[in-house]
């Protein structure tokens, strides 16, 4: 070789443009990794979005207007409706003859 | 011999040439170093140039898409089963830069005509200045009021990423979630004690015991109870035996997403856990435990409250007394001032004491809240004053600090600490009362439900315990006239495994009370409109059977 510099020369400008590749490359997927993490981030942002509006929809004074005017025939449950399993076979208690319908519902008998 | 002289002219020459190629050489050797150096200079100037490009520009990448976005993103707060209480959401921020404004008069006058912006004097003042690079016209502008300011097409007007937070139940949980300012700082409630948490990391969620079916319900009859008693305010709060608070309102409150302008400083102050107040009656809850743990006192033990106990030119009484011998059992059912006091005056003031500290009523109230009161009680524990609190008087104490050291007493007697975090370890509660001790007071309380002023709260088939009490409130020291004295009237009780705390502030006589404003007419009514709700969600088959409804009869004269 006539000139020992050049092969170190050559040798650098070649590193020079590896390493202008890989940081090219590096740079592309880190926008590629930016643009995929910002829209994982509007997807969670949607999603709070449309979550808050869920829970505003379902407030529970909302929920009781709509209750009232759709569903009149019905109502929450009351304290008294609550008994044991064991009341619910006592023979005295007035729930029996619902219990016997119940019974033969889940049975399937007909009298 | 014939020299030819030609041979030595072109010698001559080629000396001569050679001689001046030498010279050449040397100055085409100059020129080529020169041109080497040169060159390199030259090249590393490319590459230093190239390097700049391929890293500034990276940079300037990052830094123009984090420009765009101002992070105020919070971590949401959610309710035990799940749903929604404190959020971010995405919104637009209006600014401009008026160094890229071409006439701030006019772009002042335009933005001005958008009714949701501020007035034209603002507007210009703010961007008059063209050595300015950026100011807010607008934080947190809806979807339709940026797309008004977008059609405007205006030089220099722009709009920023920003997260707002939003409540989507409004005044519910106002107390607890608290607010943050516009820029997402925490500034009261939970917001304010995890604000770091809530800001470092916004992705998560912080779980909350409080449920949301229960919270409406006490809410909604709370309000139902200050318009329906003409009370100026109302608290409450419903926690399990293991100091799980479910749901916990105080009113008046306000709304956070409205303006907190909008509100007195009322509105925004927490009964619950910063409020103290003389707690009445109900403190002889605690004034019978220490009695039976004790051993001073047996459901056998009897009280002549025939005559009134006189304390120093005091003189105390009973409120419609009965008159006659009671035993344990009576006194605590018709809720005997006269034998609160004899009951106390066996064991004394130093077990009192003690027995208060145990149950965390002479501390701070213990709670995730940065808005916590402590009690009041007084310096010197004397005679008088331990004889007046064995009756709720003499010491002011939070619904909070009352309800959990009440609980700590009826769930076996074990001491528990009040939370609002789900599933928090940090406290194992410990045993302070006997299991025996526990049984007993909490049959007492079923007992009040039956027999004495929680009758019009009973709920025959789960078997509801309470106790009522009605304080009177201190006005700069003192209690007012008779007959003009605003009252506080409480009610704490429970079923299962809940307890409840019911407190009115100054509720008035009704048509259908009979003149009267004290907890049996008002705090008590108001509680069973919140147990008939609360029961079929909460009531598990346990509850039904666990009665002792018959247990105490044979103490009870009628």
């Amino acid at each position: 070789m006539r000139n020992p510099v050049v092969v170190p020369f050559v040798l650098l400008i070649l590193l020079g443009i590896a390493v202008s590749r890989v940081k090219y490359e590096v740079s592309v997927l880190r926008k590629t990794l930016q643009s995929i993490n910002m829209e994982i981030e509007k997807g969670n942002d949607q999603l709070r979005v449309l979550r808050a509006e869920w829970c505003h929809l379902t407030n529970p004074e909302r929920l009781k207007i709509l209750a009232a005017k759709y569903l009149p025939d019905m109502g929450p449950a009351n304290p008294k409706n609550i008994i044991t399993y064991d009341q619910l076979l006592h023979d005295s208690y007035p729930v029996k003859k619902r219990s016997n319908k119940l019974s033969q519902l889940v049975i399937g008998e007909k009298k | 011999m014939k020299i030819n002289t030609q041979y030595i002219k072109r010698g001559f020459e080629l000396w001569r040439k050679v001689k001046d190629h030498t010279e050449l050489m040397h100055i085409l050797h100059d020129r080529l170093i020169f041109s080497c150096v040169f060159s390199i200079t030259i090249f590393c100037a490319i590459i230093l140039k190239m390097y700049f490009i391929i890293f500034e520009t990276s940079n300037n990448v990052i830094n123009n898409t984090t420009y765009n976005l101002i992070n105020t993103k919070r971590a949401d707060i959610v309710d035990r089963n799940g749903a929604v209480l404190a959020s971010s959401i995405v919104t637009a921020s209006c600014y401009v830069n008026p160094s890229a404004v071409l006439n701030a008069k006019k772009t002042s006058s335009i933005l001005a005509k958008l009714e949701f912006l501020p007035s034209e004097n603002i507007i210009y003042n703010k961007i008059k200045d063209p050595k300015k690079q950026f100011v807010w016209i607008k934080r947190h502008v809806t979807p339709e009021q940026q797309q008004k300011i977008m059609d405007l097409g205006l030089p220099g007007v722009a709009f920023i990423k920003d997260y707002k937070r939003v409540y989507p139940y409004d005044n519910l949980f106002s107390h607890i979630l608290g607010f943050v300012d516009i820029d997402g700082n925490g500034i009261s409630g939970l917001e304010m004690r995890f604000d770091n948490i809530m800001r470092k990391k916004p992705n998560k969620q912080i779980k909350l015991t409080l449920d949301l079916r229960i919270q409406s319900i006490l809410h909604n009859e709370l309000s139902n109870a200050i318009i329906k008693y003409k009370a100026i305010a109302a608290n409450g709060i419903i926690m399990d035996y293991s100091g799980n608070i479910i749901a916990i309102v105080s009113l008046p409150d306000f709304n956070p997403n409205k303006p907190l302008q909008e509100y007195e400083s009322k509105n925004f102050f927490n009964r619950n856990t910063l409020g103290v107040y003389e707690p009445g009656s109900v403190f002889k809850i605690l004034n019978i435990a220490i009695a039976l743990e004790t051993k001073t006192a047996d459901l056998n033990s009897k009280y002549d409250v025939t005559a009134p106990v006189k304390l120093g030119r005091f003189t105390i009484n009973d409120f419609r007394g009965k008159n006659r011998i009671l035993n344990f059992v009576e006194s605590f059912i018709y809720s005997s001032n006269i034998a609160s006091v004899k009951i106390f005056q066996q064991f004394g003031k130093d077990i009192q004491k003690h027995y208060m500290k145990l149950l965390g009523l002479l501390d701070k109230t213990e709670l995730e809240l940065p808005e916590t009161g402590k009690s009041i009680f007084p310096k010197r524990w004397t005679d008088a004053s331990a004889t007046t609190i064995s009756y709720g008087y003499g010491i002011s104490v939070t619904p909070l600090q009352l309800l959990t050291a009440v609980t700590s007493i009826v769930n076996g007697g074990f001491r528990i600490h009040p939370t609002l975090l789900f599933n928090n370890t940090s406290h194992i509660p410990a045993r302070i009362i006997s299991e025996n001790t526990s049984h007993l007071v909490h049959g007492l309380m079923r007992a009040v439900m039956l027999y004495g002023t929680g009758r019009t709260a009973n709920i025959q088939s789960i078997g509801v315990i309470g106790k009522t009490g009605t304080s009177y409130k201190t006005v700069n020291g003192t209690y007012g006239k008779e007959g003009s004295r605003a009252r506080i009237t409480t009610f704490i009780g429970g079923f299962g495994r809940y307890m409840l705390v019911v407190m009115l502030d100054d509720p008035k006589p009704i048509d259908g009370t009979f003149g009267f404003a004290t907890a049996a007419w008002n705090a008590v009514p108001t509680a069973k409109c919140i147990f008939e709700r609360i029961i079929p969600i909460l009531c598990t088959e346990n509850d039904l059977a666990n009665q002792q409804d018959t247990l105490l009869i044979k103490y009870i004269k009628k």
